[in-house]
């Protein structure tokens, strides 16, 4: 009752409790403002975090914005990366060593990843990581447990690297916590053997992994947790591991290498040629037999594979058999190399090949688009013109999809072969990539129901050539197809362009058991595909096996490569050998020897050759690329019991899975199960600060077009102006739209023209040559802009209501107080000391 | 959370008679519960918005129709919603607003304008408060799906690989246009009562589908 006297008597309390309050949340939001105002003006103050009627419309009242300006778009940096290979050859083995160079150029602690090709089953077996001045080893790892070892140093702030196998030919490094400027120097090493055929040796040296074509249906989750532009599919599940950013067109070519390639050839060497690189050839004062080649220029960008060959000068005899072995404790390793008889030479007439039915395979997908594809259908034009009138052709391209020029194969007349000529011609390069699809046609074609059967059919030869340039992720499924399918049928691959995926062509050929060409540049093509004729028309040696004179077969035929005598001999089943190749055969010799014979069937004759094996050269490195091969072998078996499936499949597989890792484990090497780290034991990264992740972006491969690839990153430049209105979303689950997504709108009149971007071009591309530590350095860049405005993200509704509860207990704390303090006012009545409002809580 | 200094009532204000008292504290009363509404209706605000912008959504979903043109979730509506945020494991579902200023934060999470839009290509960046609609942020950790449903219904997942505090003082959060993120942005520590700490918790998560 006296409170509602009280209202009525005085009715200007009201609209004066109203104004107070809101005198005291304008203080609050004011003092909140002022909070904002230190991080100069990036944040939206809190007093308009309320602002927006729901309950009531707001009318006007539109908050003040500090944040939304947006500023000068800043350029995150990269880790830079150079590039040093050195290449010890004797013989018939090449000793790498790769050094990448890391340098973070930003302000904070960074880890920096770079996906990296090497020769296909490279067997890497050393790492060495030096940051300041100390150096850490590698060690071999199975690779959960090596991944593991690498996290717990990276959070623990040392530094760290890892390597790991994503594809036979294809790696990633990793360096953890790379200080602000700091520069850590990462090298592996490896060994290779080097391709001898058709009286040349040659190196090939794959320098980046190119945009791949990835099929499939995405995964809802990147399993493979890579930092790939692409995603990982049913398909492909390790896409995000084995697709690196690519610079963007803006910024040049980057990725420096320089490259030094020591000869000992073990013979007098003739001319020396590179088809992909200016190079320097220093004979030196030393016997003729060594060279020393290295690269013209200051560093020529990572864009392509480095080829190199060189063959025995005409004086002196091309090897035709050569042993090397290397012991390990009490273990004896040998390579064996016999060349049989060429063509023309050692007075053995070769008979002309019967006739053949050909299927040429032309990939005109848009990795194709430019200076591959007029390779290519140079190359398939001359294949064309070397059938005869006996022979019978088909012809498939293609990309997305398949098309077939004619549904069987037609005999090769002149009326057909021009049909099919001006048809070669005018294929365009775009799209997709699905190579399967296409060679199970090829291969479907093959066998069965011939309309037109010919008394000589049963011996017509069937073979397959496929061009392309095997830019695709899922090679396992396009080998495990070839292995299941070829029958009586041979698969040649022509590998083309800068960068083929040498992984996939080798494969391919091997279990079609033909031969992988590779051409280089447009200038090779003639010679390399004259050399593929001769594979393609004349007989090869069929049959090869290897004999001891101390009765062992080496094991050929043996479930596991073990023979009686116990010399473990890989490949478990020596390939046909066409012309101008030699058998090569990696073998634990376990007592066996001393003379071993090469026998084999060479259009219906019968030949061989024995060699001792006593002799031969001491040559590290064999053991390590018997390991490797034997893994390459087990690794296939996988693929094949992972195809046929079955009760016991998964079983197969873990016991296979084990002898790799135990294998991979004995001779140190990286595989796809062990990985090998390094950890420095000094602490870096200071606890608290933040690790930031950046991967090193790749070249686009030269002679590519940027606007015919899926993963060539888009537009840079942030869009302009806020994106205030809906655009049209696409499905994110079609390739298609993603691919739409993916290519970049950006006009790159360089590549679009094929031609190749030298360095200089570009702003962003320069040397620091007053830097001697990082000369041959790269400034790079990539996408990224600090976000500039930062909204202020809490309410005051908390600090209001808290208030309100302080001013109500207030209020009924004075009510208490006025009525039972001063009843009878007394003097000092008043004295009784307010109680201490509790707060809210 | 009671402030650590103990407020003391000003002079003028205490009471020197009933009669005197009375208009004070009627005036302290009216005043605090007015301060406790005005507090206590910005989350209601919040979780309404929310409630009525889901059902135009759903609504909106069933007609099969972009939601980017829904009903307005109430009459004086003005936002423009541009996904559908929801973190499942802990049975939160936002609509997402463009512009991630005051007004729309009151409603929903903002979309930062300048960045992706969620679930298409690009970084995409969202804000909210973290006493309303980014609260359960507190309890996301690496490796939680959250889903995306765009207005025309694309769906796409991202995983949160990644949970920092920065300070908003020294440290910037980076965008990264060439690869498809999610980075949820609120402030930091979530038990602060006031508003307009320097300190930020970023969450980004990366597109899996």
């Amino acid at each position: 009752m006296p409170l509602i006297d009280a209202i009525g008597r005085r009715w200007w309390a009201f609209p004066l409790a109203l104004l107070i309050s809101l005198a005291v949340i304008a203080t609050v939001a004011a003092a909140s403002a002022r909070a904002g105002e230190p991080l100069g003006g990036r944040l939206v103050p809190a007093a308009a975090m309320d602002l927006g009627g729901l309950f009531l419309p707001a009318g006007t009242t539109e908050g003040p914005e500090g944040g939304d300006v947006p500023g000068e778009p800043m350029v995150r940096v990269a880790p830079i990366l150079g590039t040093e290979i050195t290449v010890q050859v004797s013989g018939l083995i090449a000793r790498y060593s790769v050094t990448h160079h890391f340098r973070n150029p930003t302000d904070r602690w960074t880890e920096a990843i770079y996906t990296y090709p090497l020769p296909t089953d490279s067997a890497v077996d050393r790492l060495t990581m030096t940051v300041g001045g100390r150096v850490s080893d590698g060690v071999i790892k199975e690779r959960a447990e090596a991944r593991r070892l690498y996290t717990a140093a990276k959070t623990s702030g040392r530094r760290a690297s890892l390597v790991e196998q994503q594809r036979p030919n294809i790696f990633t490094t990793a360096v953890a916590n790379l200080g602000p400027g700091e520069t850590a120097t990462v090298a592996i090493q490896f060994q290779d053997r080097l391709v001898f055929r058709d009286g040349q040796f040659s190196l090939r040296l794959p320098l980046v992994v190119g945009p791949r074509y990835i099929p499939g249906r995405d995964y809802p989750v990147n399993f493979a947790g890579g930092g790939g532009w692409a995603r990982d599919t049913d398909v492909v599940p390790d896409a995000s591991k084995i697709s690196p950013p690519l610079r963007r067109a803006d910024e040049g070519r980057g990725n420096p290498v320089t490259l030094t390639v020591d000869i000992s050839a073990g013979f007098d060497i003739g001319a020396i040629t590179s088809p992909s690189h200016d190079i320097q050839i220093d004979h030196g004062e030393a016997e003729p037999g060594h060279a020393r080649v290295t690269l013209a220029g200051d560093g020529v960008p990572a864009d392509g594979d480095f080829v190199l060959r060189w063959s025995p000068d005409a004086a002196s005899a091309a090897p035709q058999a050569g042993f090397f072995w290397e012991k390990t404790g009490d273990e004896t390793y040998g390579l064996l190399m016999v060349m049989p008889p060429v063509s023309g030479g050692a007075g053995v007439p070769l008979p002309q090949g019967p006739a053949r039915d050909v299927t040429f395979v032309l990939d005109t997908s848009g990795s194709m688009a430019g200076t591959s594809l007029t390779q290519a259908k140079t190359a398939l034009v001359m294949a064309l013109d070397r059938l005869t009138p006996v022979d019978r052709f088909r012809l498939i391209r293609f990309a997305s999809g398949y098309s077939d020029l004619t549904p069987r194969p037609v005999t090769a007349e002149t009326k057909t072969l021009a049909m099919a000529k001006e048809y070669v011609r005018g294929l365009q390069a775009e799209g997709g990539t699905e190579i399967v699809n296409a060679v199970t046609a090829a291969l479907a074609g093959l066998s069965g129901d011939d309309p037109d059967p010919r008394p000589d059919d049963g011996r017509r030869l069937k073979q397959v050539v496929l061009i392309t340039d095997g830019a695709v992720g899922d090679e396992d499924r396009l080998l495990s197809l070839i292995n299941g399918r070829i029958g009586d049928a041979r698969l040649f691959t022509v590998g083309i362009g800068s960068a083929p995926n040498g992984f996939l062509m080798t494969r391919a050929a091997r279990a079609g058991r033909g031969t992988y060409s590779y051409i280089r540049s447009a200038d090779e093509v003639s010679e390399r595909m004259a050399e593929l004729f001769l594979k393609l028309e004349r007989p090869a040696l069929t049959d090869v096996a290897l004999k001891w004179s101390n009765g062992d077969n080496g094991g050929l035929g043996a479930d596991h490569g073990l023979g009686a005598a116990g010399a473990e001999v890989w490949p478990r089943r020596l390939p046909d050998l066409y012309a101008g190749e030699p058998m090569v055969a990696l073998m634990k010799l376990n007592g066996a020897g001393p003379q071993v014979t090469v026998s084999g069937r060479l259009g219906g004759r019968f030949w061989e050759q024995t060699v001792t094996i006593t002799g031969g050269a001491a040559a590290p490195g064999v053991a390590a690329l018997w390991g490797r091969e034997k893994i390459r072998h087990l690794t296939a078996d996988m693929r094949d019991a992972a195809v046929q499936g079955g009760p016991d499949a998964e079983a197969r597989r873990d016991a296979l899975r084990g002898k790799i890792v135990e294998t991979a484990l004995k001779f140190s090497l990286i595989s796809k199960y062990t990985s090998l780290v390094a950890v420095d034991r000094e602490p870096g990264r200071p606890a608290g600060t933040e690790l930031s992740e950046a991967q090193v972006p790749v070249n686009l491969p030269a002679g590519w077009q940027r606007d015919h690839v899926e993963g060539a990153p888009a537009d840079p430049k942030p869009a302009p102006g806020p994106q205030k209105t809906l655009a049209p979303s696409p499905d994110s689950l079609s390739p298609d739209a993603r691919a739409a997504n993916a290519v970049a709108p950006v006009a790159d009149p360089d590549s679009a023209m094929g031609r190749p971007e030298a360095p200089g071009q570009g702003a962003a591309l320069a040397f620091d040559r007053t830097d001697p530590a990082v000369r041959l350095h790269l400034a790079a860049a990539v996408a990224g802009t600090p976000l500039l405005a930062m909204p202020q993200t809490a309410t005051p509704a908390e600090a209001y209501m808290a208030l309100g509860v302080l001013f109500v207990v207030a209020a009924f704390a004075m009510l208490l107080l006025g009525w039972r303090g001063p009843r009878p006012p007394r003097p000092g009545g008043n004295g009784v000391a307010p109680p201490k409002p509790g707060g809210d809580d | 959370m009671p402030p650590a200094r103990a407020r003391r009532f000003p002079q003028c204000l205490l009471p020197t008679s009933t009669e005197t008292s009375r208009p004070a504290v009627i005036l302290l009363t009216v005043a605090g519960l007015g301060l406790f509404s005005w507090g206590a209706y910005i989350p209601a605000k919040a979780v309404a918005a929310q409630l009525l912008l889901q059902r135009a959504w759903d609504k909106a979903r069933a007609n099969n129709q972009p939601s980017g043109i829904l009903a307005k979730p109430w009459p004086w509506a003005d936002m423009t919603p541009v996904a559908r945020l929801s973190l499942d494991r802990l049975d939160a579902h936002d609509i997402v607003l463009a512009g991630a200023q005051g007004r729309t934060l009151a409603f929903g999470p903002g979309h930062v304008d300048g960045t992706a839009l969620p679930g298409q290509p690009g970084h995409s960046v969202v804000s909210a408060h973290r006493d309303t609609h980014f609260s359960y942020l507190k309890d996301a950790h690496i490796g939680d799906l959250i889903r995306v449903e765009q207005p025309s219904g694309a769906a796409s997942g991202y995983r949160i690989v990644e949970r920092k505090v920065i300070d908003s003082r020294t440290e910037e959060v980076m965008l990264h246009p060439d690869r498809d993120l999610l980075t949820l942005i609120t402030c930091y520590p979530f038990e602060d009562w006031t508003p307009g700490g320097p300190m930020r918790l970023i969450v980004t998560a990366e597109k899996r589908f």
